[in-house]
């Protein structure tokens, strides 16, 4: 009995916390086709960050829009509209100019990384990545 | 015998110098002439080449003034001596006709061997020439016949201007030849049928121009040489053909070649892309849900569970590996890997790129030393990134041959005559069988099963390292003992660039 209340404590506690880091925490949009790692990134984001999640590029780009977020974590390699036409459309809105962008990819490096960082990424990371790499990246740009 | 030979030849000749010769002489050319033409319009009709359309006007112009030529001989011969004189009304015309089939002819055999909108130009404007020229040529034929002495120097001038202007035509195409230092077989032929053909207007232009255009030897000399340049002619359009048709076909199997590098280049391409994009996509999701297992953000993990995330984790950097290898060797192997793979060349301290924590774990497992010889501060020129790749192979591969406790030896020389430097990795393990090591750059190739399976590796580290080095354009060396260890030596230009 006493530990189901510690817990039930616990939780209020954590959802108080939560809600008070909410206020402050900034805002990172996912854009990943695939839903497992999409998922993944969530999870490992959510502490930190609020997090939202768009399952191909038109969806991220309305998103963006809408949501506004400090940062996009973009996948490249996505059906209809890849991630280098999201990235380009987002630079090419002014209103967006505030918005991060990292890359995610899986495609060959040199050519990608030079191309993505050429249309206005900030950042780049390689498929597969441990969670600390993302978490890393997204600190140092929105610190 | 050879009084009998004689004979028979300056009866041949004598014959020859007749109409009747004249008649069989000028009808052989004709159907040989005809031959050419078909045989060269056939070839035209499978294939519209420019040049072949070329000698085709020539050889049917030509064949035209021997049947002009044939149709009033023939009068005369069947019909009425005296009708030769009609003959001679229509010399301006086959005369005309033979100097527009040279022409074409002699154009086309320079074609393939000169500036082809130079030599277009240069043909239409000699065609039109020549038209003035028949023109004007046929006004002084009208004088000469109405108002000149029959036998004079006058009354031959026009033989002697069409003798000339065709002995022009006909050695252009061999001081061409000379002038550019044609090496082929076709031209040489064609340049023979040339000079051939050539003594012919030169003994008449001689004739008419010394001889009041009456010269019973000169004539005779005159008669077999267009008919043997014809024969020439034909030998080295059949020689054309012949090349040309080889040509084709080399042709013919190179588009199938490039036809089916071009399919296996797509196939590697999509197979690259497969292995790029669908193997490392779930690998990824592995990855980050065992790290998120790891790192208890999916709830509690028992110690066994642990134990087993490790192995998952262990597993999946071993498959991310070969996948990394893989796509490594799939560039690096590519015919264009020079322009694929660019190397990101810069100034670096070798030392410090190559004193890495990283290497130093792989070694400690097994209680290795390592022993970096390598001076501070020796700068040389590679893509740091590539060459570390290039290291770590080498190193990991020493680490699995050396015995627990062993030692790893690593340094560097600079050869300042050859303006090279020179990296090497020697370890005390147990070495390499002679008959291994030739083989140990190939793809795939395991020196050893058992450790392969029980250290692991993908038999393509190796591979990867020789390409990488020879992207440097550098190359690497490998010497082994049993039981003694094995020393690899890469030299490199200090100024890969």
């Amino acid at each position: 009995m006493e530990k189901k209340d510690n817990q039930q404590d616990n939780k209020n506690t954590f959802k108080k916390e939560g809600k008070a880091k909410t206020a402050a925490k900034k805002t990172v949009l996912i854009i990943e086709d695939q839903d497992a790692i999409a998922e993944a990134e969530r999870i490992i984001l959510q502490d930190q960050y609020n997090v939202h999640l768009a399952s191909d590029g038109l969806e991220g780009l309305k998103k963006v829009r809408a949501i506004r977020p400090d940062a996009v974590v973009l996948d490249i390699m996505m059906p209809h509209v890849d991630g280098f036409e999201v990235c380009k459309q987002i630079r090419e809105d002014p209103s967006l100019n505030h918005v991060k962008i990292v890359m995610v990819t899986s495609k060959n490096r040199e050519h990608d990384e030079q191309k993505g960082m050429g249309i206005g990424a900030d950042d780049y990371i390689m498929k597969p990545f441990e969670p600390v790499e993302l978490l890393h990246v997204l600190q140092q740009m929105l610190g | 015998m050879l009084s009998s030979l004689i004979v028979v030849f300056h009866k041949l000749n004598a014959f020859l110098s007749t109409i009747s010769g004249e008649l069989l002489k000028q009808s052989v050319e004709l159907v040989l002439l005809t031959l050419v033409g078909y045989m060269l319009f056939v070839e035209w009709r499978k294939k519209q080449d420019r040049e072949l359309k070329y000698l085709i006007v020539g050889f049917f112009a030509l064949a035209v003034a021997r049947l002009i030529a044939v149709l009033f001989l023939s009068q005369a011969v069947f019909e009425n001596f005296f009708k030769l004189f009609l003959l001679d009304r229509f010399t301006v015309l086959i005369n005309g006709l033979e100097i527009f089939a040279i022409i074409w002819i002699a154009n086309t055999f320079m074609y393939g061997i000169s500036d082809k909108d130079e030599m277009r130009k240069k043909l239409r404007l000699e065609t039109l020439i020549l038209i003035l020229g028949i023109i004007f040529m046929e006004v002084l034929w009208v004088i000469r016949l109405q108002h000149l002495p029959r036998f004079g120097f006058l009354f031959n001038l026009p033989f002697a201007i069409f003798e000339g202007v065709k002995l022009i035509i006909l050695l252009y195409p061999v001081y061409y030849r000379f002038k550019h230092k044609v090496q082929d077989v076709y031209y040489n032929k064609a340049t023979i049928a040339f000079v051939v053909y050539s003594f012919t207007p030169l003994f008449n232009l001689i004739r008419h121009l010394f001889f009041h255009g009456v010269s019973g030897k000169l004539t005779i000399l005159a008669h077999p040489f267009p008919f043997l340049a014809v024969v020439l002619f034909i030998r080295a359009i059949f020689l054309k053909l012949a090349d040309k048709r080889l040509i084709e076909t080399e042709l013919e199997l190179t588009k199938k070649k490039y036809e089916e590098t071009k399919r296996l280049t797509r196939i590697k391409d999509e197979f690259v892309s497969i292995v790029n994009h669908e193997l490392r996509t779930p690998l990824t999701s592995i990855k980050l849900y065992l790290a998120l297992l790891r790192d208890k953000k999916l709830g509690p993990v028992t110690a066994k569970q642990k134990t087993a995330i490790e192995t998952m984790n262990k597993e999946s950097n071993r498959l991310l590996a070969l996948i990394n290898d893989i796509l490594d060797v799939a560039k690096l192997e590519d015919k264009d890997a020079d322009k694929n793979v660019k190397l990101n060349t810069r100034e670096c301290d070798l030392h410090t790129l190559l004193d890495h924590q990283a290497y130093k774990t792989l070694a400690d497992e097994k209680y290795i030393t390592i022993v970096n010889k390598i001076p501070k501060g020796f700068n040389v020129q590679v893509d740091g990134e590539r060459f570390q790749q290039i290291f770590v192979n080498l190193f990991s591969n020493a680490v699995k041959y050396t015995p627990e406790q062993g030692t790893i030896c690593f340094g560097a020389v600079r050869n300042r005559i050859f303006k090279t430097w020179q990296f090497w990795i020697a370890d005390n393990g147990r070495g390499i069988a002679p008959e291994h090591l030739k083989h140990i750059f190939d793809r795939f190739y395991q020196a050893d099963d058992y450790l392969t399976r029980k250290e692991g590796g993908t038999g393509l580290g190796l591979t990867i390292v020789k390409h990488l080095v020879e992207l440097h354009r550098g190359k690497i060396e490998v010497s082994s003992q049993l039981n003694k260890g094995t020393k690899f030596v890469i030299t490199l230009p200090n100024n890969i660039n």
